[in-house]
């Protein structure tokens, strides 16, 4: 991963109703203990990593949006490899360095940067 | 006295617990005025030179559901007569000539519907079979040993093209109340394709015409009858069984996805928000939310609250708590800064003090 990478995540439906991005798409969940998981988009492009959480994980994805790391430092967070067996390409975005208060803001600014670069899969 | 006429067969999955939906009871009525028709037509084709059939002729012909019996559902229907018309002595068997001739009409390949029946008496498969689902049929036996003939909603629509060029089916449109005439009793119904509908109205409903009238945020929803050609597209509402106003469509079908989430609604996790509380929030924002206002994109968390964001400039948004029933207002301003308001909505004059706050918020968003 390098500050190019593109992390790749995957968004539940209800978090986009009638296609309309919303930031609980990027806002820390209580089982990620402020690293929500995404994936290393130097490693699995966006359609072949829609299809593993689909199919492989068996979650739900509505389509897959994507922040790079350099946009993830910008405002003031970290994103890390984390590899998992089964799935090497699992990365987190880490949150934990600020207040939990700034969580809605910081998953705002990651929308932003996110429609910006446009949905990624299944493609505009 | 009482005789079997006729028993159908109803086939499909609102048969299989072998109940008949009273729907049908209107099938089976439409399918007894057609039997008399029939009948009426099929005695004056043999009696040259008769404009009418003799007095009393079908009188006591009465289609009566006797039993309903096992194998998908079945009713049994019988014609409970006086004595002198018991099985066809005094009408020359009329009505079960005309009821074989119904089923080998249903039967027949398209174009070749038997000669003895009339092409006028085809629209009564208009009504005939009318509740019937896509995946439904309504079987007749036919004479002999021959195959049951199955009426199912398309063979319906091509008995009654075959005569004329629209036939009718059950309708339920969506739309806005684009404008009325009030002289006429009618509004042109817009729906979301763009086109347009012109829809009666009952007097009963012309304070709701002019109340909702222009308002896109609320929905009419129309059900009756619709005239359809063979291209499937709607040419005329016909006839209209209910018209119903659902205020900020949008915000109650939002309201009521979240409602129908259950916990574990996030692949096994996620606590679905309480239904007493998205009730009592219905109450307070439908019809109540600012119409000048733009809509919230509305989402739920995994904690069993609820996201409202605006698409526009700044991202603003509330995280709402149901159980507190408190709001936390953000947006980030043009000017650099960032806008934090939180409001406890345990009164109506909250809201009223929620809407005001976000009209100038949002306002200047928007400029």
């Amino acid at each position: 991963m390098n500050e190019h990478t593109v992390l790749l995540r995957q968004v539940h439906p209800d978090f986009i109703p009638g296609g309309a991005l919303t930031s609980q798409a990027f806002f820390p969940f209580p089982k990620d203990e402020g690293k929500p998981s995404v994936y290393d988009g130097d490693q699995i492009t966006p359609a072949d990593s829609h299809q593993h959480y689909t199919e492989t994980l068996g979650y739900n994805s509505h389509s897959v949006w994507g922040v790079s790391c350099a946009e993830v430092a910008e405002i003031g967070l970290t994103s890390n490899p984390n590899p998992l067996e089964d799935f090497p390409s699992h990365a987190l975005i880490d949150f934990t360095s600020q207040p939990v208060k700034q969580f809605r803001k910081l998953a705002k600014k990651l929308k932003a940067k996110a429609l910006a670069r446009g949905r990624l899969h299944p493609p505009e | 006295m009482k005789h079997n006429f006729v028993q159908p067969r109803f086939v499909g999955a609102r048969f299989e617990e072998h109940t008949l939906p009273v729907e049908v009871a209107r099938d089976l009525a439409a399918y007894e005025t057609l039997v008399v028709e029939l009948a009426k037509h099929l005695y004056r084709r043999d009696h040259e030179g008769r404009q009418r059939v003799p007095k009393g002729f079908d009188a006591d012909f009465h289609l009566h559901i006797e039993r309903l019996d096992d194998g998908s559902a079945k009713p049994m229907l019988s014609v409970v007569t006086s004595a002198m018309l018991f099985a066809g002595t005094m009408t020359g068997g009329y009505f079960e000539t005309s009821r074989d001739l119904i089923s080998e009409c249903i039967a027949a390949e398209d174009g070749q519907l038997p000669e003895a029946f009339p092409r006028e008496l085809l629209g009564h498969f208009n009504q005939i079979g009318r509740s019937l689902h896509p995946d439904e049929r309504m079987e007749l036996p036919r004479a002999g040993n021959a195959p049951a003939a199955a009426l199912t909603p398309d063979r319906r629509k091509r008995l009654v093209l075959a005569a004329d060029t629209v036939y009718e089916r059950e309708i339920e449109l969506n739309g806005t109340i684009a404008e009325a005439d009030w002289e006429k009793s009618t509004f042109r119904l817009r729906l979301s394709d763009g086109s347009s509908m012109i829809v009666a109205m009952s007097k009963m409903f012309h304070e709701s015409a002019r109340k909702y009238g222009g308002r896109e945020r609320h929905q009419t929803v129309v059900k009756g009858i619709g005239e359809f050609d063979s291209w499937e597209k709607l040419q005329r509402v016909k006839s209209v069984d209910s018209i119903e106003v659902q205020p900020d469509f949008y915000l109650a079908s939002r309201l009521e996805a979240m409602s129908s989430l259950t916990d574990g609604w996030y692949d096994g996790q996620g606590v679905a928000p309480n239904k007493d509380r998205l009730t009592a929030l219905a109450g307070a924002l439908l019809g109540a939310y600012p119409e000048r206002l733009p809509l919230p994109i509305i989402a739920p968390t995994l904690e069993g609250n609820l996201l409202l964001e605006w698409n526009l400039p700044g991202d603003p948004s509330i995280d709402l708590d149901l159980q507190s029933m408190s709001a936390a207002f953000h947006v980030f301003a043009a000017d650099g800064e960032e806008v934090e308001v939180a409001f406890v909505l345990n009164l109506p004059d909250k809201w009223k003090e929620l809407f005001s706050f976000l009209s100038k918020q949002l306002a200047g968003q928007l400029a």
